[in-house]
């Protein structure tokens, strides 16, 4: 249920596949042996209002900056489903 | 004005190993705080603990001698609920629903299933057991505690300038009350800010080891009835003034990552306000406090949404020693959940009746009023 208006009223939208970064860790310990180590955990922001939980991939800890644009692509698990992952773009990629 | 006491408090000892069952555990814990109250099994008529307590009331009913319950509740959001007993025990007091109710939590959560380990099913937490749901954790690699509160925790961390070497001084504070505290399991082990940033990183770059609460065997229980029985039992009662729960809009237990302002602690506010308008109370009118330690960074959060300090102002008034025995507000006397134990949030409120009482092993000097939180639940007790 929408919790502004109580609709029961859904219907699927395509969203921008862009977002900004708004928190990231590297988890260390315990190692986990389905990730690779230095697999960052993200939270992004898309600008349609919501906040998911992903990776952020293709950059290192150091070098993530909370607020830095990202965008969206997907990659298959283990069991066949797809999951989203995100990536710097533009200038944070430097 | 309310009207509850907490009039007996039990234990087993902390370790890492028990040995025996969590049933066992929590009838030992429980025939020590009743005989601490001076009352018997027969006396008590009504329970409360965790939802995610692996015992039923019936298995203690049958195993302590209880005739009969006529009041039975448990409280979700795992060790955020903690205090949450608290107002569930007060309630039923008040109300007549019951005349003297026991609350208790009792795990084997180091030897048995460890709570700090990955969780690795996503539907390990069911729907029912009132803590997080971690479905949308787990295809990312978030998948323990520590990660879970990590991610949380670096956005405050990044909003304030705050570092891990900031949260040592948190750490060392707790493990230094522990180390003269004969029943914390660190006892005489305290711990420097060099050891706490030699300690391995857990989850980069917030927490390392020496971050986090431990993983504890044990249990705990305490005995909650009217003032006007507790003036014939045994001990100085510690009074309820109240006890709140806190579910805002948009909160997750552990995995709370929904809410607008993440550096914000949206519950702990929620329980403040409640608390200090119910009581007249204030961050200045509290000897004690006793707030969730699950992680360093916790102990920020409360001393913000409490007031104790302003937004983004706690590793500042951590560093200047405002938590220590004679600081402006002594911090968990006992160690907290990282020197102690972690009976998930239990032994922090026997704490605070020990302070009351001025049987603590360390003891703060004249105690009247003691706040008690566990983030999604807070309670006030005092003289």
């Amino acid at each position: 249920m929408c919790p502004q208006c109580q609709s029961l009223d859904w219907k699927a939208i395509e969203l921008s596949s862009r977002g900004t970064l708004h928190a990231v860790v590297k988890p260390v310990h315990p190692p986990l042996p389905m990730f690779d180590p230095g697999y960052l955990v993200a939270l992004i922001d898309l600008p349609e209002g919501i906040r998911l939980l992903s990776n952020l991939c293709d950059i290192d800890l150091d070098n993530a900056r909370v607020g830095m644009a990202v965008e969206v692509f997907f990659i298959e698990t283990q069991s066949g489903e797809k999951i989203h992952q995100f990536r710097p773009i533009g200038e944070a990629l430097g | 004005m309310a009207d509850a006491c907490i009039v007996g408090i039990g234990q087993t000892e902390f370790s890492k190993n028990s040995g025996r069952s969590e049933l066992t555990l929590a009838c030992e814990a429980i025939r020590f705080a009743l005989e601490d109250a001076g009352l018997a099994p027969a006396d008590v008529d009504g329970m409360t603990t965790f939802t995610i307590d692996n015992n039923e009331d019936v298995d203690l009913v049958r195993s302590l001698g209880i005739e009969n319950l006529r009041f039975s509740s448990r409280v979700p959001h795992g060790g955020g609920g903690s205090t949450g007993t608290l107002a569930h025990a007060m309630a039923a007091v008040e109300s007549g629903l019951a005349n003297v109710v026991v609350a208790w939590r009792a795990m084997n959560e180091r030897s048995e299933a460890r709570f700090g380990t990955a969780h690795t099913n996503a539907n390990s937490n069911v729907r029912g057991a009132g803590t997080g749901f971690i479905e949308w954790s787990v295809p990312f690699g978030a998948l323990t505690p520590a990660a879970w509160t990590g991610i949380q925790a670096q956005r405050y961390m990044n909003r304030y300038g705050v570092t891990n070497e900031d949260l040592a001084d948190v750490s060392v504070a707790l493990r230094a009350s522990a180390a003269s505290n004969p029943r914390a399991w660190f006892y005489e082990k305290p711990i420097t800010k060099a050891d706490h940033q030699q300690s391995r990183w857990i989850v980069e770059p917030v927490f390392r080891l020496l971050d986090c609460c431990q993983e504890s065997d044990g249990a705990v229980a305490f005995v909650v009835t009217r003032s006007d029985r507790a003036r014939d039992l045994k001990q100085i009662p510690a009074r309820i003034l109240h006890a709140t729960q806190a579910v805002p809009l948009e909160t997750e237990v552990v995995t709370n990552f929904y809410h607008q302002d993440l550096t914000s602690f949206d519950s702990g506010k929620k329980s403040a306000s409640e608390l200090y308008e119910r009581t007249g109370l204030g961050p200045d009118d509290f000897q004690v406090a006793m707030l969730y330690d699950h992680f360093t960074i916790a102990v920020y959060w409360h001393l913000e949404a409490f007031g104790f300090c302003g937004p983004g102002e706690a590793a500042d008034f951590v560093r200047e020693g405002n938590i220590g025995p004679s600081g402006r507000i002594p911090l968990s006397p006992n160690g907290g959940l990282i020197g102690e134990a972690y009976i998930h949030g239990m032994n922090n409120i026997t704490e605070a009746v020990r302070q009351i009482r001025g049987t603590a092993a360390n003891p703060v000097d004249s105690v009247q009023n003691v706040l008690v939180s566990s983030g999604m639940s807070a309670a006030v007790l005092s003289r």
